[in-house]
């Protein structure tokens, strides 16, 4: 069910693509370091490696690996 | 899909130049135009440390940083210094690479369930002379006995009545990664890349390679991730095979595991301030999945210890991940939104979420409280114990996976933190953020034999995190 969803909302986005955005001149706010989905630098790497360390559920973001450090 | 921070820059001079035209047209005092466009304090012109933009062709950023870990009850504690940095060259192309240390040190569960009485943990080792000696191991509080005439040792370490039994353990780890990102056309990203991970009893090799592309005016990015990592398991002692005894031998060699990792995500700009992005993500490994030091102690019906087991895993495993994110730009703080929906062929399924707020104090100051909520129900193998007939010395018609690692343990667990981002001087950044984890799942186990009806099985962790770090572009 919730595959299902995930795939829908995927669709719908894909669909409504060419719909929605902004134009060049309307990047002032998105152009900002602070709005880049990867602005987290090595915090990020600190996050995935407590958690991948500490619970079962892993991965989504991205696909780099790198150790293990499990204990 | 981001604007680079050399068309930022011509974008700002174009809006700039059209302003002073604007002001000679209008105006009817051409000097003032004149006045308006004088260059100005460079002090005035410095963006605020929120709207800095994305690092552009032709810079340099270093982010260097240091964690400290520590759980709470003498468990894990970690240091973790890290230095990452990025070179986007004049073409476009970005290469970017990092080094990482990590110290480990402290206890953990040993997989070993509670007791009413003292458990004591005795395991034979090989050892390089035959000559009797009794000492502390490298390892922390075991004691070790050399068994005369032969080469193996008996290694053993007693943990008090009621408590979790745990392990100590002292390690470290280095780790590197390099990555290239080549900008094949206006739209279109290559990157490829490898990482390594080293720890004395385990390594980790990751090879990756991933396009992305640009659409629709630059508003959709399409990508597609792939790596392939190798590890190589060389446990102290030995790899146990599955349900062998901890007061054997252990003579397995090294083991390993492949995994295969793909990721596929669209990022979209849906308003001027609201970037979403979906991503989907399977991986699937194969090979040696247990954790080589994690025990599973067999009790008979009255709850008493009979014998502590190495666990047991599958050897492979199959995960998926889809993940919904969004910056929103809101006034002028920046919140970072996202869920995560988790399952694999473990039967472990689990839900994320996390937002965080990033509000700028003035223009040199931004604070960033953040909380991320985590819940997973458990492995279909999880097992806090296994159940025997009374004075069993060998066990037949046990299930064919068990373990009792609170990683495969249904639970929940909540992040509360917060960062705080000072600009030094020009184009850098000190950064301090501090997080409290904490996990919370079942105490006592309905239905236990015996002495364990009662007692206290949850493992989980509260853990406190202190990550600085200092950001440089140049």
């Amino acid at each position: 069910m919730i595959r299902t969803i995930c795939m829908g909302a995927v669709l719908a986005l894909l669909g409504g693509c060419a719909h929605v955005g902004v134009k060049p001149w309307q990047r002032d706010s998105l152009a900002r370091a602070a709005m880049q989905p990867d602005n987290e630098g090595n915090i990020s790497g600190y996050h995935d490696h407590i958690y991948f360390s500490k619970e079962g559920a892993t991965g989504g973001r991205s696909s780099d690996g790198g150790g293990c450090g499990c204990n | 899909m981001q604007l680079s921070e050399t068309k930022y820059r011509k974008l700002g001079s174009i809006a700039a130049g059209l302003s002073a035209l604007s002001a000679n047209l209008l105006s009817a005092n051409a000097a003032h135009a004149q006045d308006a466009s004088a260059p100005q304090n460079t002090e005035a012109h410095l963006p605020g440390l929120m709207d800095e933009p994305a690092p552009g062709a032709g810079s340099v950023v270093l982010d260097s940083s240091v964690l400290f870990y520590q759980e709470t009850g003498g468990r894990v504690q970690a240091i973790e210094p890290v230095i990452n940095g990025e070179v986007h060259l004049d073409n476009g192309d970005v290469i970017s690479g990092g080094l990482t240390y990590d110290s480990l040190t402290g206890a953990t569960p040993n997989g070993a369930a509670p007791s009413t009485g003292r458990q004591t943990f005795s395991s034979i080792i090989r050892q390089a002379t035959s000559t009797q000696v009794t000492s502390t191991s490298a390892s922390g509080n075991s004691t070790v006995t050399s068994i005369p005439g032969t080469t193996t040792a008996n290694s053993v370490y007693t943990q008090p009545a009621r408590a979790i039994p745990l392990a100590s353990f002292h390690d470290h780890r280095v780790a590197a990664n390099l990555t290239y990102n080549w900008q094949a056309d206006a739209d279109t990203h290559v990157k490829l890349g490898g990482a390594f991970s080293v720890e004395s009893d385990y390594t980790t090799f990751t090879g990756t390679t991933g396009i992305s592309r640009d659409f629709n005016q630059k508003n959709t990015t399409l990508s597609l991730t792939a790596s392939v990592e190798g590890d190589i398991s060389r446990p102290h002692g030995g790899t146990p095979t599955a349900y062998e005894n901890l007061n054997t031998l252990v003579t397995g060699g090294n083991d390993h595991k492949t995994v295969i990792n793909v990721v596929g995500g669209v990022t979209q700009t849906l308003t001027r301030f609201w970037l979403t992005q979906l991503n989907y993500n399977y991986s699937t490994s194969s090979g040696y999945q247990a954790d080589p030091y994690r025990l599973i102690s067999v009790v008979d019906n009255s709850g008493a210890p009979l014998a502590y087991l190495f666990e047991s895993r599958p050897r492979s495993r199959q995960r998926h991940s889809f993940y919904w994110g969004n910056k929103l730009a809101l006034g002028p703080t920046v919140a970072d939104v996202g869920v995560r929906y988790y399952t694999d062929s473990w039967g472990i399924k689990g839900i994320t979420a996390e937002v965080s707020e990033q509000v700028p104090i003035n223009r040199y100051l931004y604070v960033k409280p953040l909380f991320r909520y985590y819940k997973q129900s458990a492995a279909n193998f999880y097992e806090p114990y296994l159940i025997s007939q009374s004075g069993a010395t060998t066990f037949s018609g046990l299930p064919a996976y068990a373990s009792s690692d609170a990683r495969l343990s249904r639970f929940s667990a909540t992040t509360i933190g917060g960062r705080i981002g000072w600009r030094l001087f020009e184009d850098s950044e000190l950064y301090v953020e501090g997080e409290s984890y904490r996990q919370a799942g079942t105490h006592t186990i309905a239905g236990a034999p015996g002495q364990l009806a009662g007692l206290d099985f949850f493992s989980g962790v509260h853990a406190i995190s202190v990550m600085m770090g200092f950001k440089i572009k140049m």
